[in-house]
């Protein structure tokens, strides 16, 4: 049983960087897209049904199939138009291996780094992470979208003050789907790379960009 | 110029659900060459209804091809495949003559149009047709393969409206693979349809998507971005002399 | 092993066990403060509230031993990039020896319970401008209970003024505690502010007992000289190993 390492790398305060993310959130609240816990629902839908799947589904891979990560790393890259979400995804992927490689000296730290120059796109590096810590594809999948969750609920706590208690109600009422998502990226796991999901969404892309240029923001993304 | 295979199973067996008893499977084939002037001509055409294409005889600048849809469609269940190539060297441009309405068919189930774009080395395309509409009640999917070789020139522009004025829209699946010099460069799915599709998370209420894609010397190198209320905008470069361009607008009007 | 003097003006006080002679000017082998191969840089860590003068006082350390020292400075604005900003308006430093970095309006998180964005940041500019002998990394301006992570800095330096109030001392925290070196900055608006210096040093030591504290008005113009020695003295006990 390895319920325990999967806490862990799925646990919010494991030190990954990721806490200066908000995974969109910041940039749609700035065009008042998320002003109440329904509406940050309907935009945490909109991610499970574009980026999500797909990120679910590289995670998953990635910890299936290691021979592939090379492969796996663009394939996920090419499915990310946005120039400034690779570059924070590829952060992302270099920061969590770094605590990765601590916790779990089994981490291939060198050779996930040496995928790219800036670093892996995160979903390959947590599906390796995930790999080296003994978790299954499964477990990578709903590792990345309980992140996901996370980072949504988080910043819109720290962004506007929403009820905690609500945002967490909101995330528990997301558990089945979360976990019928997993099943499905899991399902994938050993798919070719380019047949992998590789829906986006047009607004994370362009409000990504456009966030890079605010003046004045909280988050990194 | 070898054409760059995708892997086995990359276009999903499709349409789902029943076919209907009259649909249609029509599969146009277009090639564009050098004759021995040097001149780029349509050196074959296979077209089939409705898909069917002509020669622009009034562009004399440039061999200029129109695709003219023969009857309504698609509707649900017709399968559409287009396939151009355009050979070492050639130039095309490609346009359409009115909107593409994707609508309903009598027994329900999805419609789906494939487009296969090969262009050679030094060769030249500028693809624009009218915008595909998604009629409420429809379920279409596209997809599109552009396979562009290392010195080729690539404008393709692709727009959809989700819905005719004033109605909602229908389901709309799109796909796009680019390929540059045999190296993947994107592919990127996006899915439009009632509920949490045009919400914050995904894509927005915007109504017009037009997405084009870049292959040349001059392609944008920084990414930018336009956000106003009802319209977004963003440049995206993806590889060397690539770039994909997004337009989201609620409205033209 | 580096010479055992450093500019400065004249002062005298103990660092840490080691005392040091002092005159003018740059130091005869103005090589010594780049870092021996295999030296890593030192990371100073510089808290404190908002508006205590934390920018200020990078600004003037960068002023005082920029020349003569090669240094990188990384900061952790909450929300603007306005200290990054404000700091190469200043021009104290070549614009790309300083970076900000965001800390999704959790900047003692970003300092404390997970650095690896500061860590990055920090490496990446240690290794873009390597030989690299002194790191500053300026935190989000935070309430006093901030302290930097060992594993991000190597010392610390904790900011407070006057004007925060002079029960600050005595309210204590881990940053008036513990940190290397405390500064009470603004001691030129006391009388202003009806602030007590007297009281602040008395509390001060009851807390810190003999770690070194120093009262300083950044906008005078050597203001931050003794802060800038202690940092020289610092960056001598250091590459001393």
């Amino acid at each position: 049983m390895t319920t325990a390492t999967l806490l862990l790398l799925a646990d919010s305060r494991f030190p990954t960087g990721a806490h200066a993310h908000s995974a969109g959130v910041e940039a749609s609240h700035g065009r008042g897209d998320v002003r109440t816990v329904a509406d940050l629902a309907t935009f945490i839908d909109g991610r499970l049904l574009t980026t999500a799947p797909t990120d679910a589904a590289f995670a998953a891979a990635a910890c299936a199939q290691p021979h592939q990560w090379g492969e796996l790393d663009h394939e996920l890259a090419i499915r990310t138009p946005s120039p400034r979400l690779r570059t924070v995804s590829r952060s992302l992927g270099r920061q969590l291996l770094r605590g990765a490689e601590r916790a779990w000296p089994a981490t291939p730290g060198a050779t996930l780094r040496g995928l790219h120059p800036e670093g892996p796109m995160q979903p390959i590096a947590l599906g390796a992470v995930a790999a080296a810590a003994g978790l299954t594809p499964h477990d990578a999948a709903l590792c990345t979208l309980h992140h996901l969750v996370g980072a949504v609920t988080t910043a819109a706590v720290r962004l506007a003050g929403f009820d905690p208690f609500e945002v967490h109600a909101l995330a528990a009422r997301l558990g089945p789907r979360l976990d019928a998502l997993a099943a499905t990226a899991a399902a994938q796991a050993h798919d070719a790379p380019a047949l992998l999901p590789a829906t986006t969404s047009l607004l994370a892309d362009i409000l990504a960009e456009h966030h890079t240029t605010w003046e004045v923001r909280l988050f990194a993304s | 110029m070898a054409p760059v295979p995708l892997p086995t199973g990359y276009w999903p067996s499709w349409p789902s659900g029943r076919p209907a008893e009259s649909t249609v499977h029509a599969r146009t084939e277009l090639e564009v060459g050098l004759d021995h002037t040097g001149r780029s001509v349509l050196q074959r055409m296979h077209c089939e209804v409705p898909l069917v294409v002509r020669v622009d005889t009034h562009c004399t600048d440039v061999l200029s091809l129109l695709v003219v849809n023969a009857a309504a469609g698609p509707l649900s269940g017709d399968v559409f495949e287009l396939s151009l190539v355009v050979h070492d060297g050639a130039s095309v441009r490609v346009r359409s003559v009115g909107a593409n309405l994707v609508q309903p068919g009598p027994n329900g189930g999805q419609s789906a149009t494939t487009t296969t774009v090969r262009v050679g080395e030094g060769a030249r395309l500028d693809w624009e047709l009218e915008p595909t509409v998604s009629v409420r009640g429809s379920h279409h999917r596209a997809l599109t393969s552009i396979d562009a070789a290392t010195t080729a020139t690539v404008r393709f522009v692709d727009a959809v409206a989700l819905g005719r004025f004033n109605e909602p829209g229908g389901l709309l699946s799109l796909r796009q693979r680019l390929t540059v010099g045999g190296r993947a460069v994107l592919d990127h799915a996006t899915e439009f349809g009632p509920g949490a599709a045009m919400g914050p998370g995904a894509h927005g209420d915007m109504r017009h998507i037009c997405s084009t894609v870049i292959v040349s010397d001059d392609a944008p190198v920084a990414a930018s971005s336009d956000v106003r209320p009802t319209l977004l905008a963003g440049v995206f470069p993806l590889a060397e002399r690539c770039a994909l361009m997004v337009v989201t607008a609620r409205s033209l009007v | 092993m580096p010479p055992d003097h450093v500019p400065g003006q004249p002062h005298d006080h103990t660092r840490d066990g080691h005392t040091h002679g002092h005159h003018d000017g740059l130091p005869d082998d103005a090589t010594w403060a780049f870092g021996s191969p295999g030296t890593r840089p030192l990371r100073i860590g510089i808290g404190g509230p908002v508006g205590s003068g934390k920018t200020a006082l990078v600004a003037s350390l960068c002023r005082l031993l920029a020349q003569q020292v090669s240094t990188v400075v990384v900061t952790n604005d909450i929300f603007t990039t306005e200290d990054a900003e404000a700091l190469r308006r200043m021009a104290v430093l070549p614009d790309d020896r300083i970076a900000p970095v965001e800390t999704g309006a959790c900047p003692h998180t970003a300092i404390r319970d997970d650095i690896s964005a500061n860590l990055d940041a920090v490496e990446q500019l240690e290794a873009l401008h390597a030989p690299v002998a002194l790191t500053l990394l300026e935190s989000g301006g935070d309430n006093l209970t901030a302290i930097f992570s060992r594993a991000l800095v190597d010392r610390q330096i904790f900011v407070i003024d006057v004007a925060g109030g002079d029960k600050v001392p005595r309210k204590g925290g881990p940053g008036v505690t513990t940190a290397d070196l405390l500064v009470i900055n603004k001691t030129d608006l006391a009388p202003l502010v009806r602030a007590d210096l007297g009281v602040m040093d008395r509390d001060a030591k009851a807390r810190r007992g003999t770690l070194p504290i120093e009262f300083t008005s950044l906008v005078a113009p050597d203001g931050a000289r003794a802060v800038a020695d202690w940092v020289l003295a610092q960056l001598a006990q250091w590459q001393a190993g």
